[in-house]
Formats: C-alpha cells, structure tokens, sequence
C-alpha cells in the first residue's frame, strides 16, 4: 500500500506539472493571439471581436483546472493509502507533511475554483504545490513508526490537519496577492480584476487564520499532555506565533484601518513567507518539533 | 458586517469629538484612554509584540534554569560569545537572550491587554444596540442607492406580500422584524446577528489567555527532574503531600531501532495512604488532584542499604543515577545519611562503558561527611556483600532502573484552555458566519404592493451573488407578477 501511495503523489506530481503547463500554456496562446490580432489589425485592417480571443486560452484553462482536480484527487488518495498503511494520520515526518502541504494548496485551491471560478491563482499555486511535491523527493519516504511523544492519533491528525489547511490558505492568499502585486502597473488581459484578487486574498486570510489558531491551540493542547507544558517557546512554536500575529496585523489593518490593495498584498506575502519559515524552521533551529 | 455602527467605525479615523479634544488640549488620562483605543497605536503593539518574537526565535534563549544563577548564566554568555561577539554585551543588556521574560516583551503585553479591554468596553455597546435595535425606518435614497437591491413588483395586497417576504426570508434563515410607518412597512431582516459578538470574546479571550499565562508563571510548581527508582517511594514536596512509588518501568524499541513506549506503573500516596494507581506514559500523564505526573526520562539506579553497627536501618531505598561522570563513563547518583551527617555518592559503570576502577557488576561507594570535600572512605562493593564506611554498613543490594518525572501543578492552563475555546469560537463565529442585514419596504403599489429590498456589504464579492440568490427567492414567493427590475448591480 505504501509503494501504491507513492505511485500516486508521482500521479499527482506529473498531474501538477501538466496543469501548470496548460495554465502557461494559456497565458502563452492569449498572448500570441492577441500579437496576431494586432499584426493583423495593422496589415489588413481586420477586426477581431474581443470575446473570440479569449477564448482559445479559455480552453486550454479548462483543460488545466480538470488536471488540478486530477492532481488533488491523486494527492488525496496518496494521502489516504498512507494513513491505511501506517494506521495514523500521514503527517509524522517531513515527507508526510510535505505531501500534506500540497494537498493543502491544491484543497484550498480547489474549493476557490469552486466557489469564485478564477483559474489563474492556480499558476502561483500550482508552482508551490510542486515544490512541496518536489521537496518530498529528496528526503526519505519510509513509513517511521511513532515515537512515544507522538503516538496520540487524534491530536496528531487534527493538530496537522489544520496546519495543512492553514498553510494552504495562505498559499491561495499570497497566490491572489502576488497576482495583485503582478498587475500594479495596470490590468493584464486574462487576470481577474483588481478588486476581485485583493478580495479573494482576503477570503483565504479569513479560512486561514481561525485554523492557524486552531492548529496552535491544539499543539498548545498537545503539549501539555505529551510535554507537560502547554507552551515552551520551543522554535516552531514561536515561529507559528510570528505568521499569527503578522496575519492579525494583516486583518486588523483591513478591516479597522481599511488598508486594501499593495500595502495589504504585501503583508499577505509576508504571512506566507512566515508560514514557510515556520514550517522549514525545525530544519535548522531544531527544537522539539524535530521529528526528522 | 453591514450595520451602520461598526461601518462608521471601519473608516478608522477617530470620531470627531476626539479631534476636537486634541486641539483643545485634553487631560492626561484622556490622552491615554484615546490612545489605548486607537487601531494605530494597537496595530504597532501587534507588530512589536511580532518582531520581539521574532528576535526570540532567531536569537538563542537562554533556558529558565541558567537564568535564575548568575553564574550559570555568565557561563552561558561565554558559550554563546563566539556566535555573537561583540555584539553580546549589547544583547545581553537589552535583555534579549530572555526576550520572553523581558520588560519588552511584558510590557507590551500588558498595553496591549489594557488596549484590548478598553476597545472590548467601548465597542459592546454598540454591537447590542445594532444586534438588538436597528433602525428600523430607512430612507428611500437608502433603497435607490445600496450596492446591492432590488425592486419586486407584487399583486398581493401589503399584508399579503408581508407574509410571503417574512415566509421567504425565513426559508433564507434571516429573522425578522417589522415596523409600520403610515402606508408603508419597514423590514430588517438578520442574518447571525450574534456573530460580531465573536469580536469581543476574540479580544477579551486573548486577554483571559494571557492572564492564564501570568497564572501559569507565578503559580504552581513544576518538577523537571523527579527520579523515582522501581520498587521506592518518592516525596512530592511543594506542600501537596503526597508521595509518589514506582511499581514497575518499562521500555521497548521498534525492531528498527526507535522508542515505542515508555511505561511506569506509579502509585500515588497521600499521607501514607494509596490514593491511585496508574499507569504513566508519555502522552498518558497521571492526573490527582490538580497535580499531573508526566513520564519523562529513566536510567539505571541501585538499591542501597544502610545500618548502624547495631543493625538499625537508616536507608534501604534505591538511589537513581541522575548524573554522568565528568569522564561520561560512570553514572552517579547520591543519597544522604542526614543523622550522620553523611552524604553518599553511587557510582556505577554506564551501560556499554568500562570504568577500569570498578568490575562489572559492581558499584562504587563515595562517602563525604556534609560539607567536606575529603571522601572519609571509598569502597568498590559487590551485590549483596556488606562494607564498612564511616561507622555505617553500607550494602549495594541490586541494580534496578528509574523512571524520571515532571511532576506539575499548573492552575492557570484551566484560564488558558477556557480562553483558547474562547478564541477559537469567537473566530468561527466572525469569519465563517458572518451577520448579514438586509432591509426592505413594502408599500401599496398600484396592482398590489411595491417592494423593496436592498443591503449594504462592500467589501465581500461573494455576498453581491448571495444577494442575487435571496432577491430570487424573495421574488419567487412575494410575486406573481412580473418583475419590473432585475436586482443587483445590473440596473445601476
Ligand atoms: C490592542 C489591541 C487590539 C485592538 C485595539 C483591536 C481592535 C479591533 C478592531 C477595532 C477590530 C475591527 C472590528 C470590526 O471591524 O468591527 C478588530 C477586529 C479583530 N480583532 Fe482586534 N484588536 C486588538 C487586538 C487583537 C488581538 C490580540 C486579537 C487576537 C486574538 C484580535 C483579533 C481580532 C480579529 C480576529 C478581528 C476580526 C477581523 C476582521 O473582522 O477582519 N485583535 N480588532
């Protein structure tokens, strides 16, 4: 079951990379076409309706939305095989988490597909989400069994799966912001408006914050039972508290200050680029979340 | 959030009355009062409450036990000198190698909390009297104006139409209430009208979170080093009374290697009388009482006799070997004759190592009279054979392990958790169901009743199609008749 479940994170893999090649893909034939359109406006004078051009790349996009759903599909099986195979939630080394992290972004992403229907936040996060995937490749992927500090299934479970939803959020969100920040010198034909992005940033701010507290909470939780401490200013603890406070300045600035826009993308790029560190962090600080 | 109350407030600039203030030139307490609530002054606490933990995490901390010792702590300034330099006397002083304890950090707490309640305070007020009497009468530019409308032509006659509104809106989950005017009836119609509440328990159980932690701080004991060998009893101390004996520890491996448990099997006594028996592992602490045994570490410990040259007992108990050797080959524990003023150190080969003082198997006794630092005898002793030191009869029974504990008493985590369900409540509530008002008026029309319907929210995309939903459903059940409008946006 475990080699079934690395089969399909190397489905997924493939899956997100020909995603993003469709989304680029996209973005490639709206540009070509809209050259051609204007070499042709200026040789022959022809008049192209702006709803035909868009829509090649419109159909390319479709193409690639479907194979982000394959990949969160395949990611999710991975992810589920695991957890049959190792009898606990996949999230006990940095392979599992890794993996987990992508699923996160492409969940998240997917429930944005859903609800707002704008594809082009998955050309930042698909790229994140291959990272993570890629990252996995390079550290072990045996099955560890648990050791004693670890061995609560339920805290375990929870207390990451939140993460995981978290992290994916704020992957969404910084995807939504960046594409603000991309556009500052005006729109660019094929992204969503303006206002649409600085919305759809603060939409995943708004799932992302309630469970990073909650993953907090949880690990403040399991802490006092596994450690006897509900917290220690162990490394990754601080560092978790850094993406929450950064996220609350982010929220309360919007709303009780009314920062929209650039100054509000960029603060949102800061949460991610926190909650990265927070999660690469035990990689060079150590600390008790060292799990390997 | 779409109630005139908070939407003045979201502007952020201060109301007017306290501009005016200003230039008058205001008391000192005002002054402060005003700054307290200022979202400016909160939002720079928040992000010096962020950089200082930032910088605790970057910086290496120095642990609790090193800085209640100032020699331990030089000791430590030394060890981390070379990774900063000169830099470490600066540190040291700005007191960042305790941030989390520093006056920085504290401080900004405690403004923060001070901010907190004083915005909490001053915002409830409002949040009751938008949640529990709206203003009921809107204006007509109000219904032509709002970002999202709609307009629904009826033949129903007013009540009629009333009842279908009140019908379709409930389906919907809003509740509402009605006010009549003359000809015309006003509606409000509210969707979680509770949930901006969620606000005042997120800020007031942050400061509840933080009161625990005080609590946490200033309260309690916490024990990092209980070492309880199998087969003896151990006081608790802090005044609790209670004494701890391990019947039984356990440790087992994975075929490849890593720990899978760590298991004692403890028993609690209150004044010499059991009052538990439990097994403790990690992840399983033993809870009595408010006091709560975590299972932390083990290592080897012998079992010590002593007897006068009369016979008489004075220690039959095993002695945990908690320390290394300076060597690291030996592991050494201690226990006290405190009649004879002995103290008696036990010291043993550690498991995989060869201490060519002391055959294996055996173990080696250190006596010191309390105080003095010439050993009155040293002795090898083999199990089971006694040996003279200092006029006591000292014999090394047998080996045995102990099992180490954190014990705890920690009144404050209760505050701790009650604020954290608190919190996390309070964010569900405010982001995942958020309070939606909606207002409409229906006036006689000429084949029935016109209805109005309209609601302000700017700042969610989303809510313009949750808008576009309810409209339909309003229309569906307040018609027939042909909609002389479609809503939303699309008539603006
Ligand atoms: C000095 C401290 C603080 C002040 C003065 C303050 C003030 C405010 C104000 C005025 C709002 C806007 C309310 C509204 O739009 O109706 C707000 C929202 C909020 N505050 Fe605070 N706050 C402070 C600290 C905190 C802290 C420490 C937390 C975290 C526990 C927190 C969590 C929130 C949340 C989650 C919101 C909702 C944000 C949103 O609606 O987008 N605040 N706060």
């Amino acid at each position: 079951m475990l080699s079934l479940s690395q089969y399909c994170v190397f489905a997924g893999m493939i899956a997100v990379v020909l995603a993003l090649v469709c989304y680029v893909l996209a973005f490639a034939s709206d540009r070509i076409f809209q050259a051609r359109v204007m070499v042709a406006a200026d040789t022959v004078g022809a008049k192209i309706t702006a709803v035909q051009d868009g829509e090649v790349a419109r159909g390319v996009a479709v193409f690639g939305t479907l194979t982000s759903w394959l990949a969160f599909g395949f990611l999710s099986a991975a992810l589920a095989l695991r957890w049959g195979a190792t009898g606990h939630g996949p999230f006990a080394n940095m392979y599992e988490f890794s993996v987990a992290f992508a699923w996160g972004a492409l969940s998240v992403n997917a429930y944005f597909l859903r609800r707002y229907r704008q594809w082009t936040i998955g050309v930042i996060v698909l790229p994140v989400a291959l990272g993570m995937l890629l990252y996995s490749t390079t550290v072990p992927s045996t099955a560890t069994p648990l050791v004693p500090a670890l061995q609560n299934n339920l805290l375990l479970t929870v207390h990451v799966a939140t993460a995981v939803i978290a992290y994916g959020a704020f992957a969404v969100g910084f995807a939504a912001a960046l594409l603000y920040l991309v556009q500052s010198g005006g729109g660019r034909r094929l992204l969503p408006k303006r206002e649409l992005l600085d919305d759809l940033s603060y939409r995943a701010t708004l799932i992302g914050f309630p469970f990073l507290t909650l993953t907090i909470v949880l690990g403040a939780i399991w802490a006092d039972i596994a450690w006897g401490r509900y917290w220690s200013w162990d490394p990754k603890e601080s560092a978790s508290l850094v993406t929450w406070i950064v996220c609350l300045a982010y929220l309360h600035a919007r709303s009780a200050r009314g920062w929209r826009g650039q100054r509000a993308a960029l603060l949102l790029t800061l949460v991610f680029a926190a909650a990265l560190f927070t999660y690469f962090g035990n990689l060079f600080f150590g600390g008790l979340h060292s799990y390997g | 959030m779409s109630s005139t109350v908070s939407t003045a407030s979201r502007s952020g600039r201060p109301p007017r009355p306290a501009r005016e203030l200003r230039r008058a030139g205001v008391a000192p307490h005002a002054w402060i009062l005003r700054k307290l609530t200022s979202m400016r002054v909160a939002l720079m606490l928040l992000l010096v409450l962020g950089l200082l933990t930032l910088v605790g995490t970057l910086l290496s901390q120095a642990p609790a036990a090193v800085r209640g010792n100032p020699a331990a702590y030089a000791e430590w300034l030394e060890a981390v000198r070379p990774k900063y330099g000169g830099w470490t006397e600066v540190l040291d002083i700005l007191g960042l190698f305790s941030v989390f304890s520093s006056v920085w950090f504290k401080g900004t707490l405690l403004l923060l909390s001070a901010s907190l309640i004083t915005c909490s305070l001053r915002r409830s007020a409002g949040l009751w009297r938008t949640a529990t009497r709206p203003r009921m009468v809107m204006t007509e530019a109000f219904f032509e104006r709002a970002p999202q409308r709609a307009k629904i032509t009826s033949e129903k006659d007013p009540a009629v139409a009333l009842a279908a509104l009140r019908s379709a809106f409930r389906k919907n989950y809003f509740r509402v209430s009605v006010k009549r005017d003359g000809e015309r009836v006003h509606v409000c119609a509210d969707r979680f009208r509770w949930a901006p509440f969620g606000r005042i328990f997120i800020h007031l159980s942050f400061v509840l979170i933080l009161v625990g932690a005080l609590i946490t701080a200033t309260s309690g004991f916490r024990d990092e080093s209980v070492a309880v060998p199998v087969g003896s009893r151990v006081n608790v101390g802090h005044g609790t009374g209670l004494a701890v004996e391990a019947k039984s520890f356990a440790d087992s491996y994975y075929p490849s290697g890593p720990p899978r448990s760590y298991e004692s099997r403890l028993v609690l006594y209150k004044g010499g009388v059991p009052v538990k028996t439990q097994d403790d592992r990690v992840n399983h602490p033993v809870r009595y009482d408010g006091i709560t045994f975590y299972q932390s570490f083990f290592g080897p410990a012998v079992v010590m006799q002593a007897r006068t040259a009369t016979g008489r007992v004075l220690f039959n108990q095993g002695v945990a070997l908690l320390y290394v050797s300076q060597n690291e080959k030996d592991r050494v524990g201690r226990f006290l004759l405190p009649q004879q003023g002995l103290s008696v150190f036990v010291v043993s080969p550690a498991s995989g190592e060869v201490d060519p003082r002391i055959p294996v198997g055996d173990t080696q006794l250190e006596v010191y009279r309390s105080g003095s630092n010439t050993p009155v005898g040293i002795q090898t002793l083999s199990p089971g054979k006694p040996a003279s030191i200092g006029g006591v009869g000292f014999t090394f029974v047998r080996e045995r392990e102990f099992t180490g504990l954190i014990v705890a008493q920690d009144p404050g985590s209760t505050i701790v958790w009650i604020g954290s369900a608190l919190l996390v409540l309070g964010l569900f509530m405010v982001f995942l169901f958020p309070h939606r008002r909606v207002r409409a008026v229906i006036c006689p029309g000429p084949g029935g009743s016109e209805v109005a319907v309209a609601a302000i929210e700017r700042h969610h995309a989303g809510f313009a199609a949750q808008f576009e939903r309810l409209a339909a459903d309003l229309r569906r059940s307040v018609g027939p008749g042909p909609a002389t409008k479609k809503g939303g946006r699309a008539d603006a």
